[in-house]
This record gives C-alpha cells, sequence and structure tokens, in this order.
C-alpha cells in the first residue's frame, strides 16, 4: 500500500448528524461525512463536517478538506464547504 | 454444494437466563443459567456435553461478558473432546469433534451503561489506541455504533427516498410483538407518532432505533443428528451461509445456494436489530424484497405482524425485548416458533424459520466476525 495525493472538491457520499454526547465534555451536535474523491472509487474518509449549516448540508455537497485541531492536540480528519461556492453547494 | 455439514447437526437446546435492564447476578452465573436451561430444554444432561464456546467475541463493546469457555468448563465440571473462543459448534459437531456442543452469549451492557451514567462510547474504555476500524472513528468523535450505521440509512434514504416514517414501522410492529413476550423489557404500545417525536440520536436514528442494553445470557445446544432419538425437541439446521466481513448480501448466496427452498418458503423470520435499518437490509439481500424497496415493503407493519405474510422479529426484537447480541435472541426464537412453542406469539404452522444476523457497511466493516443466516426447519 502506499499513500496517494486526493484533489478536491471531495463530495459527501453520506452523512450523520450526531446529537448524543458519548463522553463528558463532548459538544453536540457535530456533523459526520463519508467523503469520495475523483479518481479514488471506492475509497472513503469519514470526517467531522466544520463551517457546514448541519439543517441543509446534504449528500452529494462539495466539501475540501479542512483539518483541524482536536482533543489533546490531536488533528482530526475534517470537511469544510467547497470554496467555489458560498453555501457549499453547486 | 452437495456435502451439507449443517444436515448432520440439529439444535437441541435453547436456554435463556434472566433478562433485565440492570441485573445484580454476575455473567458467570447468567451464563451458568443459561447452559442449564438449555441442556435441560435439549433433553440431556451436562454430562452428556463435551463440546463448548462462546459465541462470536466480540467482547470490545462495553459491557459485552462472554466468560472463557475454560471458566464454565471449570464451574459445570464439563468433560470436553472440544472447546473454542468464537468457534463454530455447527462445524465441530458435524465434523465429529463432540457430540453435544453448548454455545453461550452473555451481555451486562445494560449494568455498564447505568455505572457509565449513560450508554458509553464504543472503544474508549477497551483499547489504549485507536486501531483498525477504530482508527477512522474515534479520532472524529464517531464513538457509538449509531453513528458508523445511521451513515448506511442516510444513503439508503438517498439513494431509494425511503423515510423515517417507514423505518418507524419496524419499531412500532416490534413493540406489539413485545407485549406478547413474557421476558420482554419494553411491553407498553409504541405510535409512530411516538417514534417521530423521540429524540434523534444519529440522524437519521432515532431514540427508538436503538436497541436496549440488558445484561443477560442465552445458551444453545449443537447435536449430533444421528442422536435425535435421545433428544427432547431438536430443530434441523436447513442451511446456515456464513460471511467474514463482506456483508450479508454473501451470507444470502452462501445460505440459499444450500437449500432447495426460497425466500416465499419461510414462514417466520428473526432479523438482527441491532438498529432497526438492519431490518430493512435484511430483507433486501435475503431475497424477502428487491434493493431499495424495504421502506415500502414495512410501511404500515402490517405485512410483518403476526398473522401477516411474513412475521418478523415476534419476541420483539433487540429493539424491544434486549440487547441479547450477535442474533442469539434471534436464534432462540426460530427454534421456538418451528417448534410451536410461543404461545400467544405463535406464527399457526410455522414450518421454517430464518434467523439472519447479518450487517452490512458503507463503511465497510462488520461489527462481526462472521455473519450467518440460518434456516430451521421441523425434524419430524
Amino acid at each position: 500500500m502506499d499513500h496517494v495525493a486526493v484533489a478536491g472538491p471531495g463530495v459527501i457520499y453520506s452523512l450523520t448528524v450526531n446529537h448524543k454526547q458519548w463522553v463528558p465534555g463532548m459538544e453536540v451536535p457535530f456533523g459526520l461525512a463519508e467523503v469520495e474523491f475523483l479518481g479514488c472509487p471506492g475509497v472513503r474518509i469519514l470526517g467531522r463536517l466544520r463551517d457546514f449549516d448541519l439543517a441543509s448540508v446534504q449528500i452529494g455537497d462539495q466539501v475540501d478538506v479542512g483539518v483541524e485541531e482536536g482533543p489533546g492536540g490531536f488533528m482530526v480528519p475534517s470537511f469544510v464547504p467547497w470554496p467555489t461556492s458560498a453555501e457549499g453547494k453547486v | 454444494v452437495t456435502d451439507i455439514a449443517e444436515h448432520r447437526v440439529v439444535i437441541s437446546g435453547v436456554g435463556q437466563s434472566a433478562v433485565g435492564r440492570q441485573l445484580e447476578t454476575p455473567g458467570l452465573q447468567l451464563t451458568h443459567d443459561a447452559i442449564l436451561a438449555a441442556v435441560e430444554d435439549a433433553g440431556l444432561s451436562l454430562a452428556d456435553i463435551d463440546g463448548l464456546s462462546s459465541t462470536f467475541g466480540l467482547n470490545y463493546t462495553p459491557g459485552a461478558s462472554d466468560p472463557d469457555p475454560g471458566d464454565i468448563a471449570a464451574g459445570l465440571g464439563l468433560d470436553l473432546t472440544w472447546s473454542a473462543n468464537e468457534g463454530n459448534a455447527v462445524h465441530a459437531v458435524a465434523a465429529g469433534a463432540c457430540r453435544h456442543a453448548v454455545v453461550y452469549r452473555t451481555v451486562k451492557e445494560g449494568s455498564k451503561a447505568r455505572a457509565a451514567g449513560g450508554r458509553p462510547g464504543v472503544g474508549m474504555d477497551t483499547m489504549a489506541v485507536a486501531s483498525g476500524r477504530f482508527a477512522r472513528y474515534l479520532p472524529v468523535g464517531a464513538l457509538s455504533a449509531a453513528n458508523w450505521f445511521a451513515l448506511d440509512m442516510s444513503r439508503h434514504m438517498h439513494l431509494y427516498g425511503t423515510t423515517r416514517e417507514q423505518l418507524g414501522w419496524v419499531a412500532v410492529t416490534q413493540r406489539a410483538h413485545a407485549a406478547l413476550n413474557p421476558l420482554a423489557i419494553y411491553t407498553d404500545p409504541l405510535t409512530l407518532e411516538d417514534y417521530m417525536g423521540a429524540p434523534m440520536i444519529s440522524s437519521p436514528l432515532g431514540l427508538f432505533d436503538c436497541d436496549v442494553p440488558v445484561d443477560a445470557s442465552t445458551a444453545f445446544v449443537y447435536s449430533h443428528a444421528d442422536a435425535v432419538a435421545d433428544l427432547r425437541d431438536p430443530v434441523r439446521i436447513e442451511a446456515q451461509g456464513s460471511a467474514n466481513r463482506e456483508g450479508q448480501a454473501r451470507v444470502a448466496t452462501d445460505m440459499w445456494s444450500r437449500t432447495s427452498l426460497k425466500p416465499s418458503d419461510v414462514d417466520v423470520v428473526q432479523m438482527y436489530d441491532g438498529f432497526s435499518h438492519f431490518v430493512l437490509f435484511g430483507l433486501e439481500d435475503l431475497g424477502f424484497c428487491g434493493q431499495g424497496e424495504s421502506g415500502a415493503f414495512v410501511e404500515g407493519g402490517k405485512r410483518i405482524s403476526l398473522g401477516g405474510e411474513l412475521p418478523l422479529n415476534t419476541w420483539g426484537g433487540q429493539l424491544s425485548a434486549g440487547r441479547l447480541h450477535l442474533g442469539v435472541g434471534h436464534l432462540a426464537e426460530a427454534v421456538h416458533q418451528v417448534r410451536g412453542e410461543c404461545g400467544e406469539r405463535q406464527v399457526i404452522g410455522a414450518e421454517v424459520a430464518l434467523s439472519g444476523f447479518v450487517l452490512r457497511g458503507s463503511t465497510g466493516t462488520l461489527v462481526t466476525k462472521a455473519g450467518t443466516g440460518t434456516l430451521l426447519t421441523k425434524v419430524r
């Protein structure tokens, strides 16, 4: 196996909005999405949705990679709206 | 396939311990209770038992409590020729490794949830470093199976137009069945309005889409088919399909390839329901309806109710009768239905029962080592 660079936009394959606090201190709600990238069939990256309106984000929306710092200083895979569209839609 | 190993094996006994949201009884004692009940149900004694296995392991789930087979054997004084963790008792009996094998699954997930002040995240306290599939889940806060599997249901709704209202009929119908099961946890009627109004857990899955963690143990005895004269009421294993990580479509193909029976021959279905939508996917993949048609199939609940064309999860399922886990509650009910000992919830004339423990995931994961589909029929 090898690492391969991917280029955006990514496309949301599926998503969920988590409402339950599974551990103390967990901020809810938050969005999670599986994202596919052009030229990488079958590869789906799971990440947090950041800067999305959780009430309107949907499967098919385009995203950019937006890794953010999470608990303990670890970097968390995250996605933000694709910048060519102000609302993250195309 | 011409050599059907499962035809050399019968399910001779089923045993169920007490089932409760929280029980003071230790898991080891619950397991003893279940095994003793199963052996008695088979018409056997402990001296007859020469094989022993826990079910499928999967002990990373908080509260999973399968005792080690060595401890059970010592505690019950068993004289074994075969024992295993996560062993396939059907294959062991068929191969002659033993003649009467006990299999058990024990959970203390109810007590674990109470101790944690609520249902705990998965993997947090059972692994020092996130690895395997958990390397995907834990860093992003996907700490519950509800998160992982909600992704599958979102995708199903997107592709096929399945609605939450349609999905709700699984929980609503199973609750009505649970009212007829003396061991069920929740028996008060549940309406579709109750379902839709319940708190969202991980969209589109709400509270009533999630099964209920309990403390309990369930055990089975698998016996060699040439011993049926010694057994109280054995049940034939018509076909069993297994798959490792490839999901239930593969399980279904495997199972149906080992029998001349078809989905239309099945009188009653017990379908794994860790979450309600597993039932939808199971109905599709096991061939009871087409891909994407399961929402319409269960809508209104009539078809899957007692008296309907395909009574489903007649014991209430894990959603209402408790998360016995890994399909053991489903398999137990399938045996009871084929034997005709289900009382008020008996499907009249049930001769073929399907117990499906099968999962698939757009996340590319199965939460179990082996998905199985088991088709049971009367011995005589």
